[in-house]
């Protein structure tokens, strides 16, 4: 036996090398990371003490709980038009402030993607005034519009639409960043003028998930739209209000039912037109 | 087009002996009238990473010219800096009779509606019809939502497209989503796309690099042999350097961001030429 085969087999026998043991299954937090999360703990902590909550509150709440609930059914239906055509015009306040909404949050959120703005100044512009739109709740877009054009269903009109451009807006802007520069980049590389680039390269390819933020922006206004009548906006928020002031609780059962029924309607059909279109 | 691959490589100027391997060469006069001329053309991204390093190159009018180099060579960014897709540091060049760095925005649209780009991901709008995205190189003379969308395109446009689609015998698929079309197919759509376009100069980014290589020789046989028939200039770089010298008049070699290899195709030999990648 050769010299070479003799080495060749000795390697063979020898245990293979043993692998390096694997990291540790978490990482030392560095103590500013450290702090602040026992920071966040705490608030969490301080803030659960002081909402008040307790067990022994809740347990006093029950009996009032299910007084309620024993009044409110069966649901009384002598007013059940009336409510309906409120639904309604509820609905037509959402769908109206949405597709509002979605019309004026397109070009804002062109401005307000980076890539597509045609200066920096207009891009944090337009992205400041969608996250003001955003950020300020729809019940004080709809209390402000009430002061503005007074009660009823236009004020709810504006605060949806207010408060689509600032959901739409930012997912609009992002769907469009997020868009492969490619097709953008062929456009431009034949002179082809911005707007030519965004209509044809940049909106068909963010096509599916406009779609997709429009029909939540759609089922968000819905539901919005039942909490707007409380401040006078119009829709069926003020029917329930009176009803929950008048304690005819089983009238507020049916105003919820119907709302309850409204919403999953249009949950099932978004999610339908969702799995079709896109 | 040159299909010769057994001589020599030959330098257009210099020593008449062929060198073991590949130098600076100077820069090839081939034609009393070149469409493009660049020279010293610098660009540096950061300041300090040198891609192109003093660029001398002319190329002629009809000629097809295949540019190879190993990848970081500098010859995306060159094909990029030919209508400042790309924006270079120093240097001049001369394009279709008009001095590139020197040109407004509306000049350099102009000077780009007549440069064909076809890069090696296609770019194609995925959502849209073949047909659409071929309307699309439409967009280099005119604007409006005319050439956006097949739909609301004139009867003449449509039938332009029609025709360029024909050329490239995709006519059949005309209204197929281009995420539907397979690789050969999408490039054949991206060529139409640059027919549509009526371009005097062409620029390929490895224009098959993406297809498998029966697909890669069928859709390049066609690309070249489209542009001879219009009389069009191209300029192509690829890493199959049987195709560089086979679709060709002249192969040129980029090293570091420097030309280091300039030869006519008929004189050139892949062996040789692999010299470019050491």
């Amino acid at each position: 036996m050769s010299m070479n085969s003799i080495a060749a087999n000795q390697s063979r026998d020898a245990a293979p090398p043993k692998p390096p043991n694997p990291p540790g299954r978490f990482g030392r937090p560095n103590p500013l990371a450290f702090v602040l999360y026992v920071a966040a703990a705490a608030f969490v902590l301080v803030a659960l003490q002081n909402s008040g909550l307790s067990i022994e509150r809740l347990a006093r709440g029950l009996p009032s709980i299910s007084r309620i609930l024993g009044q409110m059914f069966p649901p009384n239906m002598e007013r059940l038009g009336p409510i309906a055509l409120s639904l309604f015009e509820t609905f037509q306040m959402a769908v109206a402030g949405t597709a509002l909404g979605i019309l004026f949050s397109l070009p804002l959120a062109i401005l307000a993607s980076r890539g597509l703005s045609p200066h920096p100044a207009v891009y944090y512009s337009a992205r400041s005034l969608i996250s003001f739109f955003r950020t300020v709740p729809d019940l004080i877009w709809a209390l402000f519009f009430v002061i503005a054009v007074g009660l009823g269903p236009a004020a709810g009109t504006l605060a949806i639409m207010v408060d689509t451009i600032g959901f739409c807006g930012r997912f609009f802007a992002e769907a469009m960043e997020d868009t492969d520069t490619g097709p953008r980049e062929a456009l431009t590389a034949i002179g082809g003028s911005r707007t030519g680039m965004i209509f044809s390269a940049v909106i068909p390819q963010a096509m599916p998930s406009f779609i997709n933020t429009s029909l939540f922006s759609l089922e968000k206004s819905t539901r919005s739209s039942v909490v707007l009548g409380l401040v006078g906006a119009g829709g069926i928020g003020i029917e329930l209000k009176v009803a929950m002031d008048l304690f005819t609780y089983d009238i507020a059962c049916t105003i919820i039912l119907l709302v309850f029924l409204l919403v999953l309607v249009v949950e099932q059909a978004s999610g339908y037109l969702r799995s079709k279109i896109i | 087009m040159a299909t010769s691959n057994t001589a020599t490589v030959q330098p257009v100027y210099g020593e008449s002996q062929a060198p073991a391997a590949p130098r600076p060469v100077p820069v090839a006069d081939l034609s009393a009238d070149p469409v493009c001329t660049i020279r010293n053309l610098t660009k540096s991204f950061s300041g300090s990473t040198h891609i192109l390093r003093g660029i001398d190159l002319n190329i002629g009018q009809g000629e097809s010219v295949a540019l190879i180099g190993s990848n970081g060579a500098g010859k995306s960014t060159l094909l990029r800096c030919l209508v400042r897709l790309i924006e270079p540091n120093g240097g001049s060049i001369h394009l279709l009779d008009r001095p590139v760095m020197e040109l407004g925005s509306r000049q350099l649209r102009r000077l780009r509606s007549q440069v064909g780009f076809v890069f090696q991901r296609h770019n194609l709008v995925p959502r849209l019809t073949a047909l659409t995205n071929v309307l699309h190189g439409a967009q280099a003379t005119q604007s409006g939502p005319r050439v956006w969308y097949q739909s609301l395109a004139s009867s003449e446009t449509r039938q332009h497209a029609m025709h360029c689609l024909d050329r490239v015998g995709l006519s059949d698929i005309a209204l197929r989503r281009a995420d539907q079309l397979s690789g050969g197919q999408s490039q054949r759509v991206a060529i139409a796309r640059t027919l549509m376009q009526k371009p005097k100069f062409v620029i390929a980014d490895e224009p098959v690099a993406s297809l498998d290589p029966v697909a890669g020789v069928e859709v390049m046989d066609l690309f070249v042999q489209l542009l001879r028939e219009d009389g069009i200039t191209l300029l192509f770089t690829s890493h199959h350097l049987g195709q560089a010298i086979e679709f060709s008049d002249r192969v040129i070699g980029l090293q570091a961001g420097q030309v280091t290899l300039n030869c006519q195709s008929a004189k050139a030999h892949v062996s040789e030429l692999k010299h470019v990648y050491e």
